[in-house]
């Protein structure tokens, strides 16, 4: 067949190695934290989670009050948190109602409230969004970053149900047909949780005493969660004694820096395409 | 925090190495953070969660230590050492000076001894003061350091011949607040400003302590002191934070107190103190004063109830009689059983993050280890969860992009030009405000990369700004194009027709928008409502080397609010269309607008679409050469030459008389 292609239909003056030059089209490229973010969805999507979003610019009410933290929680000073200027707080200060404070989200935890005050359990969500945290920059710290809530909520929803959700997800990840990935958990505290955790994955290094990413550790930090604390579920309406399930927040930014090997967090903002393009 | 091993061991009766003690810290209680193997010591820095002030001493994380080998069955009963016990044996011993607490501290108590002999430490304080980088002053100085570290109670010494005395030679104290622009000097010689949100200690002159942070330099202890007064109290957390903030000045004991540390420790630190006191520095006891209802301070905690089913519902395993039992027996929580599978447990004084049952479920669940529960599938939801269209639209519309050769970038949401939005504790100059537009943020990556590339397509999703009656955010797509060969109209045509494929990729149909000038910028419509612009930039503006810029921002709601995606089959048209083309002069800036709209008036129903196909605008007059490519087509017959050509005429004569067109 091709034979024949060749003979009949290419001009008798046709010079094969013409086609070595040839006319790419150019695609660009998904930013890393898109695909990241997409494959992140894609999986939570199939475990039969509804992806919801919300605003970055939130209410002290969303971000602190309701999710449990104390009124004194260091959180949510000046140094951890960027606090929005708005004309009535300037005007008057002292007679604003403090709960309407305006800030930048710190987490996408403000989504939790306001999912829960609008829907009945049971639900499953993941919620990724811009987060902001007032704190120096450096390689793996910038004023910006994405976040991946999750929340599952149902009449008796556990830990054990949390550990297969979550290894579910951190399989389809980064796992393979080599790499079967474990995960642990250590006893961490949140305010919006009760119990808390943090949760760590087994490394792709092999145990490598020069691994970049575990430091030889053979574990790395990747998520908290917890049990959603009968306080939150009662500011969101919810009667607690009814309800019970677990949330979840990861950074994305990280996750993506471990999985490209992006040496610097702040080369995801950059804009400079020299890096987009390699993705 | 840090913490030295060989302390820790001393309250430990099991062997245990440090490798295995991080081991059992990190999986069951704190994260350890790192080691460090110094003065035949091993200096652990732990990772204290933020609502256990009880651990921020040696004796707190000793208590917990053994609390998880007695449930992992390594120690068989507990024996604590004294320090472990939470006794409070020390009897009251009237004197001469009296306190007042005026405000800011739950209860205090001292103690005075006289005939002190200030002396270089023995080597074992030493050695553990050392370990843990603290220098050895004295041995008055290092056991008042020994005690913080050890009990979690700072406390301060005064001199006590330093402190003012009243009538009758005697000392009084106050806790107060601070009166305006009062001012103290703290040892090391520096002197603060303070007001009424700081807290002091004061005698009958003035301040002598910042309360709970760092004590002043006019009654502090020298080496020729012989009578002293330790102080200890339980001051307010958020008043200690807040001054410890804005002074700057951070100590192990602010660090302690704004924590909010159990009052009861401050009993136990002054008896720890004042035994230690008489035993390495030697001295007399003069006087002891607490109040008695303070002691209540030590006793168990109020009852939380606590059923068995619930924790292990929390947990996703069973958890028997047994294991709760020896839970709470090895956290020191006493229990009494209500009925079957029904508990009252009393925490110790200590333990204040303990309220509700699920703090006790975590305590449980903390010492029986999470990683020995074993998966479980939830059962499946009756529910499926939608899909989010939002997210389905925008990557519909990133991959078109994507596929027209356009890069994504992520920008800041800060921003340095001055918008409606700040921020009122910005981190620098250049992120100050919230911005407005995602454009201006996409001209700034072009001056960027025209370094390194001569044209480039990028665009970005993302949320901004706006100031009406309220803060409004909206989601917005802004796609650009840059070239530094491109001329600018071209530019504008080439962005004009990626929006206009995107749009009838999306459904949209040419006529559902349209494009209308408004300032430099052409706004674009959907049903006479704007949901976004179009525009230029030239190589003159905006700090661009050479080149232009062309882009546009769409609102992605108001986008998705008039998406029609539902498709009907049509009949493929039956019969041939006719091609004609207008080529004219324009002047006085007639709008192509107004041309297609008369093309399209008079032409009816059998124009089925029109091209502009060449544009030449005259560099030195407003005449313009403007050409279109119309397509006649009737649906139900065969359009005939003559037919066309009568329509055709009568176009462009309407169009001369109307707009004053030249046609060619």
């Amino acid at each position: 067949m091709m034979k024949n292609i060749k003979k009949n239909f290419l001009p008798k003056d046709f010079d094969i190695d013409s086609v070595l030059k040839n006319k790419k089209i150019k695609t660009g490229s998904f930013h890393p934290l898109t695909q990241l973010m997409n494959k992140t969805l894609n999986i939570f999507e199939r475990l039969n989670f509804e992806v919801v979003e919300g605003p970055e610019a939130e209410t002290e009410y969303y971000n602190f009050d309701a999710l449990n933290f104390p009124v004194s929680h260091p959180a949510r000073d000046a140094q951890d948190t960027f606090w929005i200027q708005s004309s009535q707080q300037s005007a008057n200060h002292e007679l604003q109602n403090k709960k309407e404070k305006l800030l930048l989200r710190t987490h996408t935890s403000p989504m939790q409230i306001k999912y829960m005050e609008s829907h009945e359990p049971p639900f499953n969500i993941v919620v990724p969004g811009k987060c902001f945290r007032n704190e120096r920059t450096d390689a793996s710290h910038d004023m910006q970053f994405y976040q991946l809530e999750g929340l599952m909520i149902d009449k008796d929803i556990s830990i054990a149900n949390f550990k297969k959700v979550i290894l579910e997800f951190f399989n389809a990840l980064f796992g393979n047909e080599n790499n079967d990935i474990k995960i642990r958990m250590r006893p961490s505290y949140f305010p919006f949780v009760e119990p808390g955790f943090e949760v760590d994955i087994s490394c792709f290094c092999d145990k490598k005493n020069n691994c970049s990413i575990c430091k030889g550790e053979n574990w790395i930090e990747m998520m908290g969660a917890g049990i959603v604390h009968p306080q939150v579920l009662k500011n969101a309406g919810l009667v607690a004694s009814e309800w019970q399930g677990f949330a979840f927040g990861m950074g994305l930014d990280r996750i993506a820096m471990i999985k490209y090997k992006i040496p610097d967090i702040r080369l995801l903002y950059s804009g400079d395409l020299r890096v987009i393009r390699q993705f | 925090m840090l913490f030295s091993y060989n302390w820790l061991k001393q309250y430990i009766e099991y062997k245990i190495t440090p490798k295995e003690l991080a081991n059992i810290l990190n999986m069951y209680l704190f994260e350890v953070e790192g080691i460090e193997e110094k003065n035949s010591d091993y200096i652990f820095n732990i990772n204290i969660l933020s609502n256990r002030a009880d651990c921020l001493s040696h004796q707190g994380i000793a208590r917990e230590i053994n609390a998880i080998l007695g449930f992992q069955g390594k120690i068989e009963k507990i024996t604590p050492k004294k320090e472990l016990k939470n006794e409070f044996t020390l009897k009251t011993k009237s004197g001469k000076s009296e306190i007042e607490i005026e405000k800011g501290a739950k209860c205090c108590s001292f103690s005075v001894i006289s005939k002190v002999k200030i002396n270089e430490s023995p080597k074992w304080l030493k050695d553990y003061l050392l370990s843990l980088g603290q220098k050895s002053i004295n041995n008055l100085v290092d056991l008042s350091n020994f005690v913080i570290l050890d009990s979690g109670q700072p406390l301060h010494i005064f001199d006590f011949d330093k402190l003012k005395k009243g009538k009758s030679n005697k000392v009084k104290l106050f806790i107060r607040e601070a009166k305006n622009k009062e001012k103290i000097k703290i040892l090391g010689g520096k002197e603060y400003e303070l007001n009424k949100n700081d807290l002091v200690v004061a005698d009958l002159e003035g301040p002598v302590d910042i309360a709970g942070i760092k004590g002043g330099e006019e009654a502090a202890i020298s080496q020729n002191t012989n009578h002293i007064l330790i102080l200890s109290a339980n001051f307010d957390a958020k008043k200690i934070y807040n001054t410890s903030k804005k002074f700057n000045l951070v100590t192990d004991a602010s660090i302690i107190f704004s924590h909010n540390i159990s009052a009861g420790f401050s009993l136990l630190g002054l008896e720890q103190l004042v035994n230690l006191i008489l035993k390495e520095v030697g001295g007399e006891l003069e006087q002891v004063f607490f109040e008695e209802k303070n002691k209540d301070l030590l006793k168990y905690r109020e009852h939380i109830i606590i059923r068995l089913n619930k924790i292990s519902s929390i947990l996703g395993k069973e958890i028997n009689e047994e294991t709760f039992n020896k839970a709470m027996y090895y956290l020191n929580i006493k229990t009494k059983k209500e009925k079957t599978g029904i508990f009252k447990v009393n925490p110790p004084f200590y333990r204040e993050d303990l309220n509700i049952e699920e703090d006790i479920i975590e305590e449980v669940g903390r010492l029986y280890g999470y990683n020995n529960i074993s998966l479980v599938t939830p059962k499946i939801f009756p529910k499926r969860a939608e899909l989010n269209e939002n997210l389905e639209w925008r990557s519909f519309i990133s991959r078109f992009l994507l596929n027209q050769g356009f890069d994504e970038v992520y920008n800041y949401s800060l921003i340095e030009q001055i918008a409606s939005y700040e921020i009122i504790n910005p981190l620098s100059r250049k992120r100050r405000f919230l911005r407005e537009d995602l454009i201006h943020g996409l001209i700034e990556n072009t001056k960027f990369n025209q370094s390194y590339f001569d044209e480039f397509k990028i665009f970005e999703f993302g949320h901004i700004f706006k100031r009406e009656s309220v803060l409004i955010e909206e989601e917005k797509i802004g796609a650009l194009i840059f070239s530094k060969k491109e001329k600018i109209t071209d530019l504008l045509l080439e962005i004009r027709g990626i929006l206009d494929g995107l749009f009838e990729a999306m459904g949209f149909d040419n006529e559902d928008y349209v494009i209308s000038h408004k300032d430099d910028i052409l706004s674009i419509k959907v049903n006479e409502q704007e949901i976004g612009f179009l525009g230029a930039v030239s190589n003159q503006d905006n700090g661009l080397k050479k080149g232009n810029i062309s882009f546009f921002e769409i609102d992605i709601a108001m986008l998705i609010k008039y998406i029609d995606y539902e498709r009907e089959f049509e009949e493929p048209p039956k019969f041939p269309a006719i091609d004609r083309d207008i080529s004219l002069f324009t002047y006085h800036g007639v709008k192509i607008t107004n041309i297609l709209s008369v093309i399209q008036e008079i032409g009816g129903k059998l124009v089925e679409d029109v091209n502009l196909f060449d544009v030449y605008q005259s560099p030195d007059s407003d005449k313009k050469s403007l050409a279109f490519h119309i397509i006649y087509r009737d649906k139900n017959k065969t359009l005939t030459d003559k037919e066309v050509n009568v329509l055709h005429n009568k176009i462009e004569k309407e169009l001369k008389k109307r707009l004053k067109v030249e046609i060619r």
